[in-house]
């Protein structure tokens, strides 16, 4: 009893064969046989000796044709012969058609003898015995296949000779039920003939016809007899795809049919498995999910007698195996369970002092972790030096970015976090990481839009957007892109340019389907979007039905746009409600990362008070948001709320704190802020000012004069985002502009434009005429 | 007459030997080889005479010349010419024999391509969905006897139609109530008690027999135990089959001598017969009865070296020398014979694990998921290996599915809970402890484990509460680890001397004193008794020799010795294949 034969896990002790003869594999051969015999007829058998072969010549083009469409089939899974004439169709020249069809014709009439014969004419075309060089080299591509081929076809018995010859009559039979191929292929010949005679030939309807029948067929088939090779070649493939861009791999229905036929072909391939675990994760199937990678990992552990070395590789999947039963757990939701498996997985490494697994582990130790804890901070830095030490530079310039990320939450400067951030960038340079510079950029609009620059927040999206990430042939289209694209949209929809925003969210639902895992992104942008805009046009059907779409997707974000959608209708208590429950849940969470959900919370909670004219209350709350937005550095919400601020001011007639406040504040909110809250800005700037020159005679005019030109501006804005209840107002500020100057014109003119304005969009509730 | 209890013993005998003949002639060997030897087990004297006196319709006659080529062809496994030669016959043995050696002509073959097959073939069941097809025509015209209706059932069952072929075997079990193969191919389909209980089945004394097999399967032992027991007392003293089922109940309710007992006295009955011998073999491996088990091996080799069971044996044998390798191989040889014999992938799971090979366990164990999900031996042994491996968390999966499939096995449901006491999840692990000991407690550990955890959370009450239950559990079977029990009294010493119960303290201390483990703290525990009663009930004297001695415990120390798991190792976890 040898060893081996203890560990082999076949219930019939054989290992299986990594290559197998395949009737789709024996077409290749038979065209790659019949091109060389036809190219070079001084090796062409007495037989075949015709004068009608003479004329044969090849192009260089056809040459290049034929053999691009060689080297496709040899790397595709096995298909159809239906589809492969199909493939051929137009590339190969009629002849060899021709002679393919026949050869296939005969092995299907004859049975075995010429199968036999074949293989053994084509050991001539690669092997040395003549004193000439051979005619495929033994080192090429074609070479290496050829040489599998007849290796794996002189290991079959005779049985399996019987079966294979079994296989090819059923795979010629499928593509000629009726046994009669000459009528169908004349007319395929001539087809193939004008084709190629012509530039491209008539468009005809039959012609359309047979591609798309071809089309369908690949859709249709389960596909192939896959051998290993193939096997292994599909699932890198498709796996890469999945990974990078997830909409060019097969749709998940599909390649699960794929992997069951793969798993039927090759029991012993644990790769499927664990394709099979990515593409449920695809679909957010746990069940599924969670068997195949466990099954996965079962199956991956490398067979071994007891040698050290290989002891070593068992521990290693094994420890392997916990992390990524972690990281399922965490893509479900399920903290507790990742947070085990993944101490488990740690034990495992220190056990063996496995630092980079470890590396690993903790990586994922800060995600799961609380966010903003000091902590924290320090397990990341520790994490960077380590896995700077063992040159992981993923892990360092993920580390880096974590720890940008983590300081920007904890009072930390600006400066200093973009300065990590250059770090990492410098990392992913070095290393060509594009993943990891894709991560970077989006962390840098975010950041960005936290410190309150719109203009640097879209630019990094536009760069993320912009990185060259075509990686043999496939642009990288990750959850990166539909994030960026999604910003990009909130920030023109702010413009007041919905037309774009719509376009943008509608290409990010042409790249990421509904069915697709990072869809949620463009449905949350979409509802906010639509939010904003209802809630200006006074839709309160749509505005309801944006929160409650919103509200799948987003909850307490749904939560707050709710309190404020009660707010404008009036309904104040509910809102207040609302709010307060809002206010409540934060001060459980310690989590930094939703401080700029917090300041509009505590921002929308002021402006209820504005609303119902409590104005000493609603300072508490603009203040609260002050010096947390402060604290934070976020610039524009200290702008936004100190505006508030100074209409509270105004309000409580303390006009000249409040032309100061707005005189300090106001830049970042107009360089930065939405159009709506430019102009509610420059609305309340100009009421200050008008109120601030009453007391001196000589300004109150020119005072007035420089605040109808204001007005002029915030009107313009107002309709520029379809906010009619708000241009109403400006129009009748306007109109007592003019009264109390005295130009009775200009101020019939607006109350008119008032009166209209008025009958269209009639004021339903008294809250919202003290609004902010 | 439902109850064998009130059937005639001559009708019984002449029913199975009309039985024997009618399976013979369609060559159901397997269920003739059942109804004769059932029907040798009655020994009650009929008139054969009468009965050898075969009737046939005239069809039959007609095709009689066809129908006997074809049998012997048949008989020589000449299968497709068999069926060739019968094939337009029409007669009702003649047209089974035709159907059946076409069916087991696609079985050979494929059994036979499969060593050497490349790829997979495209249309593997394309042979059984003609059969499926011819059947189901036959059946809606309602042409199809009880026998034709089984080959339809199995033929339903091998294209996994399995709700279809409870009906078709249903049918077919009421036209033939004594063709014992419909029964236990409809067994093999019962998946728990309400879908037996909601088969209409034919009021016949076999059904029984059948019950009895399903609730061997559900794993409901002492139920199958009584119906086998009214069958030896009436009449089938010596039959094989019944035998050999009580020894597989005894062997499933874990009680091994009654099971070794039985199997001796069936392989007294009949010494060449090897099916269920592995079952024995188990059975001897668990009790490491070296001797026993090294005669039995000769002696199934001897009979026939390449059947399945022999190989097992064999392998058993090894496993128990300690020469895991060779026992592998074995293993490995029962698969080569029977790629459908699972519990092989199994045991040489269990063998690697003695090995310390655990990926290639791993290896083996899953493969006998590959073949069979539903194989909760395989899921538990994973679970185990993956926790010797440390890993707790990840073994969790494993024994859940395994405790899934078997939801009242206690041994799973103990396996869960140990895993979540150490991830620390006490709630969980009382669960758990608490469900394995009310679905019937096989190792007798649950309470103890139940018992320290209460105590862990310090939940005093409870925790005495079921010491006294294992206690008294213990007393009742009569085995126990002494260590264990040792502890149980001493905590209940200490309880009842908190509650300043004394004379509860004082009986559970004397009992403490017993075992050599804590009979130094239990003295001390005494001691501290008799001090602190003197000071609450001075003036109470007690006399101390008054209950000592009273009680002796009865020792069977049956459990094997603990594993660094603290629980049986997975070798000796064998069930019945």
């Amino acid at each position: 009893m040898s060893g081996t034969d203890l560990f082999t896990f076949n219930t019939f002790g054989k290992r299986p064969m990594k290559e197998q003869v395949t009737p789709h594999k024996l077409s290749v051969l038979i065209l790659v046989h019949k091109y060389q015999t036809l190219r070079l007829p001084t090796i062409l058998h007495e037989g075949l000796m015709d004068d009608s072969l003479e004329e044969i010549v090849f192009t260089e083009n056809e040459k290049r044709d034929f053999m691009t469409t060689i080297l496709d089939l040899l790397q595709s899974s096995d298909i159809e012969l239906k589809e492969l004439r199909a493939k051929l169709h137009g590339v190969v020249k009629p002849v060899v058609l021709d002679f393919f069809f026949d050869k296939l014709k005969e092995i299907h009439d004859d049975g075995l003898q010429p199968i036999m014969k074949f293989f053994h004419d084509i050991n001539d075309l690669v092997s040395h015995d003549s004193e000439s060089k051979p005619f495929i080299s033994k080192y090429s591509v074609l070479g290496f296949f050829f040489r599998r081929m007849i290796l794996a076809f002189n290991k079959l018995s005779f049985s399996q000779v019987t079966e294979l010859w079994a296989k090819i009559k059923h795979y010629y039979e499928l593509c000629f039920p009726n046994n009669e191929p000459e009528a169908d292929l004349a007319k395929s010949l001539t087809d193939s003939v004008m084709s190629l005679s012509g530039t491209g030939g008539p468009l005809t309807k039959s012609c359309l016809a047979q591609s798309f029948e071809g089309l369908q067929i690949s859709e249709n088939t389960v596909g192939g007899f896959y051998s290993q090779k193939q096997a292994e070649y599909f699932i890198a493939q498709q796996a890469s795809l999945l990974h990078h861009n997830e909409s060019k791999a097969l749709s998940p229905r599909k390649l699960q049919d794929k992997i069951t036929v793969i798993l039927k072909a090759n029991k012993d391939l644990a790769e499927a498995h664990f394709l099979s675990y990515l593409n449920s994760l695809r679909v957010k199937e746990y069940c599924t999910a969670i068997h195949n990678l466990y099954h996965y990992y079962d199956r991956n552990a490398k067979i071994s007698s007891t040698s050290t070395t290989a002891k070593d590789k068992e521990d290693l999947s094994i420890r392997y195996a916990a992390l990524n039963v972690a990281a399922l757990h965490f893509r479900f939701g399920h903290h507790g369970e990742a947070m085990a498996s993944l101490i488990e997985s740690i034990h495992k490494a220190q056990e063996v002092n496995d630092h980079v697994c470890l590396q690993h582990a903790l990586a994922w130790l800060q995600r799961f972790g609380q966010q903003g804890v000091a902590a924290m901070a320090h397990l990341i830095e520790k994490s960077i030096t380590r896995s700077e030490d063992l040159s992981l530079p993923y892990l360092t310039s993920l580390g880096v970015q974590v720890l940008a990320r983590h300081n920007a939450f904890v009072f930390e400067k600006p400066a200093s976090v973009f300065e990590y951030l250059e770090y990492s960038d410098i990392l992913n340079c070095q290393n060509f990481l594009t993943g990891m510079i894709q991560v970077s950029y989006t962390q840098k609009s975010a950041l960005w839009h936290l410190f309150g620059k719109s203009e640097l927040s879209s630019m990094s999206s536009l760069l993320v957007l912009n990185l060259d990430t075509i990686e043999s042939g496939v642009s990288d289209n990750t959850e990166l892109s539909c994030i960026a694209l999604c910003n990009l949209a909130e920030k023109h929809a702010e413009r007041g340019q919905y037309q774009i925003a719509t376009d943008l969210l509608n290409h990010a639902k042409l790249r990421f389907p509904v069915d697709c895992v990072d869809s949620h992104h463009w449905m949350k942008s979409e509802q906010q979007i639509n939010f904003d805009r209802m809630l200006n046009n006074r839709k309160w059907n749509l505005v309801e039905q944006a929160v409650i779409n919103l509200r799948v997707v987003a909850e307490d974000e749904s939560n707050l746009r709710n309190a404020i959608y009660l707010c404008e209708k009036g309904e104040a208590t509910q809102a207040f409600n609302q709010l307060q429950k809002l206010l409540e849940d934060m001060k459980d969470t310690t989590d930094g990362k939703e401080l700029d959900f917090q300041c509009r919370v505590l921002l929308a909670m002021s402006r209820l008070y504005i609303n119902t004219g409590n104005h000493t209350t609603a300072i508490i709350h603009v203040l609260d948001c002050i010096s947390k937005a402060r604290s934070h550095h976020m610039n524009y919400f200290i702008a936004i709320a100190s505006v508030q601020l100074a209409f509270i001011q105004y309000h409580m007639k303390l006009p000249e704190q409040a032309l100061g406040l707005l005189e300090r504040n106001m830049l970042p909110v107009l360089t930065n802020g939405s159009i709506y809250d430019q102009a509610r800005t420059l609305y309340c700037y100009a009421r200050v000012q008008v109120a601030c020159a009453r007391h001196s005679q000589q300004d109150k005019k020119s005072a007035l004069l420089s605040a109808v030109s204001v007005m002029n501006l915030v009107i313009e804005l107002f309709k520029k985002v379809e906010a009619h209840h708000r241009v109403k107002d400006g129009v009748y500020y306007q109109a007592r502009l003019y009264n109390d100057l005295g130009y009775t014109a200009e101020r019939n003119k607006c109350a008119h434009d008032f009166k209209q304005l008025d009958q269209q969009h009639p004021t339903l509730n008294q809250m919202s005429i003290n609004a902010f | 007459m439902a109850d064998i209890t009130k059937c005639d013993l001559t009708k019984v005998k002449t029913d199975l030997i009309l039985a024997h003949r009618k399976c013979s002639e369609r060559r159901l060997l397997n269920s003739a080889k059942w109804a004769a030897e059932m029907s040798q087990a009655v020994t009650k004297e009929i008139n054969l005479n009468e009965l050898i006196q075969p009737q046939y319709r005239k069809d039959f006659c007609d095709e009689f010349d066809k129908y006997t080529v074809a049998t012997t062809y048949f008989d020589l496994k000449e299968y497709g010419r068999a069926a060739r030669e019968v094939e337009k016959c029409k007669s009702s043995q003649g047209y089974f024999l035709y159907m059946y050696s076409r069916y087991l002509a696609d079985e050979k073959k494929r059994l036979d391509n499969s060593s050497d097959s490349i790829g997979p073939v495209e249309q593997e069941d394309k042979n059984l969905k003609t059969l499926h097809i011819e059947l189901q025509k036959k059946h809606l015209a309602k042409e199809l006897d009880g026998f034709g209706l089984y080959l339809f059932g199995v033929v339903l069952r091998k294209l996994e139609l399995n709700k279809t072929a409870v009906e078709v075997l249903v049918e077919s079990v009421n036209q033939e109530p004594l063709h014992w193969g419909s029964w236990q191919e409809l067994a093999l389909l019962i998946t728990d008690r309400q879908m037996l209980n909601s088969l209409e089945l034919p009021d016949h004394w076999v059904k029984q027999l059948f019950l009895a097999n399903v609730y061997l399967e559900l794993q409901l032992n002492e139920e199958p135990l009584k119906i086998y027991q009214s069958f030896l007392d009436n009449g089938f003293m010596k039959s094989k089959y019944i035998i050999s089922q009580i020894a597989i109940s005894y062997h499933n309710m874990r009680e091994i001598e009654q099971a070794v007992k039985a199997f001796k006295q069936l392989h007294k009955l009949d010494p060449c017969r090897l099916e269920n011998m592995d079952i024995y073999s188990n059975l001897l491996y668990v009790k490491e009865m070296g001797g026993d088990l090294a005669d039995l091996a000769h002696h199934s080799c001897e009979i026939d070296k390449y059947r399945v069971e022999t190989c097992c044996v064999i392998g058993n044998y090894y496993s128990l020398r300690g020469q895991h390798e060779k026992a592998v191989l074995y293993f490995q040889r029962a698969l080569k014979l029977n790629p459908h014999y699972l519990s092989s992938w199994t045991l040489m799971g269990h063998e690697y694990m003695e090995m310390k090979n655990t990926s290639a366990a791993i290896q083996a164990y899953r493969q006998a998921i590959e073949v069979n999900k539903r194989d909760y031996r395989a899921w538990y042994g994973l679970g185990q290996t993956y926790e010797i491996l440390k890993m707790p968390t990840y073994s969790l999966y494993y024994y859940m599915r395994a405790q899934q499939l078997r939801p009242n096995d206690s041994r799973m449901v103990v396996a869960l809970g140990e895993c979540y006491e150490k991830l620390e999840r006490l709630v969980e692990a009382k669960k758990c402890f608490w469900k394995a000991h009310s679905v019937g407690d096989v190792e007798g550990m649950a309470l103890l484990k139940l018992a320290k955890l209460y105590d862990r959370l310090q939940d005093e009450d409870q925790a005495a509460s079921a010491y006294i239950e294992y206690i008294s559990k213990m007393e009742t079977q009569g085995f126990a680890k002494f260590e264990e029990q040792g502890q149980a009294y001493k905590y209940l010493a200490n309880y009842y001397r908190s509650r300043k119960q004394w004379d509860e303290a004082y009986a559970a201390a004397q009992k403490c004193v017993e075992f050599l483990e804590t009979r130094e703290e239990a003295k001390a525990i005494l001691k501290t008794i008799q001090t602190e009663r003197g000071i609450t009930e001075s003036n109470i004297h007690v006399d101390m020799d008054a209950s000592t001695g009273s009680i002796t415990m009865e020792r069977h120390p049956l459990v094997p010795s603990d594993t660094p798991l603290g629980r049986i190792t997975p070798t000796a976890l064998r069930f019945t294949p």
